[in-house]
């Protein structure tokens, strides 16, 4: 019998598969752009340009939702939460999540994942454009939806300052709070943060097509516009200001793609007892941790705008200090924590599980790609780090090995321990081992190209100087090997999944 | 290559080995292995581990400072070299520059974001900074001299990657 909500599990099932599914569309397309970098094929620029949108767009929301679906459900175990909330956010996700897509391939939308203003005014039709905004504000009202509802049933069930461990800090533990409550707490006041800075970023871009015909939502667009500028530009009602508007995008993107590694995280506190036999509770440190955490994401976004000279200085040292010292409570507390759990798995059992084996990769990940991400946070590093492929290095790092092998084990959690499905198939070792390999020539090819100076987003390394267009197609070579060992290895656990997840559907 | 380039790149590989080394450990010790004793060490070992690492972070800040790219941070230009980036091309006002003095490049855009981006002759990326439109970006470089290449870095629209210019530093 399941602890959890079985009809909320079921739901993140569904939510899953979306995932998995988006996934391998997105992926092909990174392929696709790595085969014309390495000169196989000639694409078209501007098609290049929106795979290369849909792809980093997609992977970002895709994700930020599975680990977040995942963690709602396994919340069901401590609070109640609201299930139409849930479906309706669900609606508007893959409402939201298709017209971004439609919007994008049909009218080759060429923005960069985080669409930096003005650009979309360059390339996109006001049609698709104004798709594309709803689509996002469809999206972005799924997830805030879905943010506020976390936060309320918590804070229902524990009361605010318990729901955030702050009795912890008093060594007051009688009250215990699981640690899944409290991270995705604090994923989800972070999520509302990202979410409001989302939504006045695309609420500006509409002002300039749409809202400035009708009275309210003209009043709508000169608040957003005079809060974005006045918080990190200049006091200018008369439009949006493109430092203000890089620094919200910003605030949206980094703390989306950071928040999505904290719900994961949060899904590994619930899950990993389950296999060690050891428990895993709050601690006056993990509080501590966690509440540090929300404070160091949402002040480390600043390293993205090392590169504006013109951005204030303070910004951006609080910038470099607070991405140095983000990595100190999650290191010491929770991946400390993560590893002994592992350790304690292998320890008391007979057979080693495979599922720990992929959390543990994917904490790995995280500690690979964020120490890549503390040195590309460091400024004179970023001076020759900066949209090299060091870059992409980084994320796909944590974010495309790290979050997808995590979703893999999470779903592969969800089956076993709640649906009884048998998941001790060799497929999961074969698969490990090849996804393993691909993802060491993948992400090689990133770090290698950003210690060459190959710069990212680039359809031909044909025009560059020295011995760049060489080295770059070389390393886009290896990385088309690699990707294509981690299509085998996906489609063999997507396969795997996708059919104990059709049968239990099938057997409602 | 910059030694700077490789000294980050070496601390990122030694300690990503390290991260890999821990992780063989983990399977291998922990098959005959004691968790109590394990949890017991880490946390005896734990303050020593956050005072390592808050040492080693205000080391590695302190000497970031000093190579801090800003104008605040840098002797004052004997030149100004205005760059102007308009989708896909670089306006200079010279592409002549002296070597060795302190140069001042004035980067802006007439329309979306781009990335100032200076390659050497062997394709080292030596230099960026942002053209954002509005705004004037102020590099400083001391150049030796040789031929460089001026590449967008920021992504700016379908022919991005054939945003390119040149300019010279002459003795």
């Amino acid at each position: 019998m399941s602890e959890y909500n079985i009809k909320d599990l079921k739901i993140s099932l569904i939510l899953v598969s979306f995932v998995l599914s988006t996934f391998i569309l997105a992926g092909s397309f990174g392929i696709l752009m790595r085969t014309d970098q390495a000169n196989l094929l000639s694409l078209d620029p501007t098609f290049f340009y929106t795979i290369l949108t849909f792809h980093g767009l997609l992977n970002v929301v895709i994700f930020f939702l599975a680990p977040f679906f995942i963690a709602r459900a396994l919340l069901t175990r401590y609070v109640y939460v609201n299930q139409k909330i849930t479906i309706i956010s669900l609606i508007l996700i893959v409402f939201g999540a298709f017209g971004t897509m439609f919007s994008l391939l049909a009218g080759n939308m060429a923005l960069g994942w985080y669409f930096l203003y003005p650009i979309i005014f360059y390339d996109s039709t006001e049609e698709f454009r104004i798709i594309w905004d709803l689509s996002i504000l469809s999206l972005g009202f799924g997830i805030l939806l879905l943010a506020l509802d976390n936060i309320r049933s918590i804070v229902k069930k524990y009361g605010f300052t318990k729901s955030l461990a702050w009795h912890y800090f008093k060594g007051n533990i009688s009250e215990e709070l699981p640690p899944i409550a409290l991270i995705s707490m604090v994923s989800s006041i972070a999520t509302i943060f990202a979410a409001f800075a989302g939504a006045m970023v695309i609420i500006e871009f509409l002002g300039k097509d749409l809202l400035s015909n009708t009275p309210v939502f003209s009043a709508i667009y000169s608040v957003c516009t005079v809060v974005s500028n006045a918080m990190f530009g200049k006091i200018d009602p008369a439009g949006p200001d493109p430092l203000a508007m890089k620094n919200m995008t910003f605030m949206f993107g980094h703390t989306l793609a950071n928040v999505s590694m904290f719900f994961m995280m949060a899904a590994v506190y619930e899950v990993m007892p389950y296999y060690s036999s050891r428990q895993w509770k709050t601690s006056k440190l993990v509080a501590i941790a966690w509440n540090l955490a929300l404070i160091y994401v949402l002040l480390a976004m600043f390293h993205h705008l090392y590169m504006d000279f013109v951005q204030p200085l303070a910004l951006q040292i609080t910038g470099q200090i607070f991405s140095y010292v983000s990595p100190v409570p999650a290191l010491l507390v929770t991946i400390f924590g993560a590893l002994s759990q592992v350790y304690a798995h292998r320890a008391t059992n007979q057979s080693f599980h495979m599922l720990p084996m992929y959390i543990l990769t994917g904490i790995a990940c995280w500690m690979i790609g964020g120490i890549a991400a503390i040195i590309d946070a460091t400024v004179p590093a970023n001076f020759l780090f900066h949209n090299t492929t060091w870059v992409d290095a980084h994320f796909h790092t944590y974010f495309g090995f790290g979050v997808s092998i995590m979703t893999i084990a999470m779903t592969w959690f969800i089956l076993e321990k709640n649906f009884n499905r048998n998941s001790q198939h060799k497929i999961w070792l074969y698969a490990f081992i090849v996804l393993s390999i691909g993802w060491i020539l993948h992400l090689s090819s990133f770090y290698l190209g950003g210690l060459l100076s190959i710069p990212r987003r680039f359809v031909s390394y044909i025009a560059l100087p020295g011995n760049l267009p060489t080295i770059g197609s070389d390393l886009a070579l290896i990385s088309i090997i690699g990707g294509i060992a981690i299509g085998i290895a996906y489609l063999a656990i997507y396969i795997t999944l996708m059919k104990n997840i059709f049968r239990i559907f099938k057997k409602g | 290559m910059d030694y700077l380039r490789l000294t980050y790149f070496s601390i990122w590989l030694l300690l990503a080995i390290s991260v890999l080394i821990i992780i063989f450990w983990i399977i291998k010790d922990s098959k005959k292995g004691n968790p109590e004793k394990l949890a017991k060490f880490l946390s005896k070992n734990r303050r020593w581990a956050f005072i390592a690492i808050v040492i080693v972070l205000i080391l590695s800040f302190s000497i970031s400072l000093i190579y801090y790219p800003y104008p605040q941070f840098k002797p004052k230009p004997v030149l100004y070299v205005s760059v102007v980036a308009e989708r896909y091309a670089w306006y200079m006002n010279t592409t002549k520059i002296p070597s060795n003095v302190p140069v001042a490049f004035l980067v802006t855009s007439r329309d979306v974001n781009h990335d100032f981006g200076i390659y050497d002759e062997k394709g080292d990326l030596i230099a960026q900074v942002q053209a954002m439109p509005g705004y004037i970006n102020e590099l400083i470089l001391t150049l030796k001299p040789g031929n460089y290449s001026v590449v967008c870095l920021e992504f700016c629209g379908p022919y991005h990657f054939a945003m390119l210019s040149s300019f010279e530093v002459i003795t």
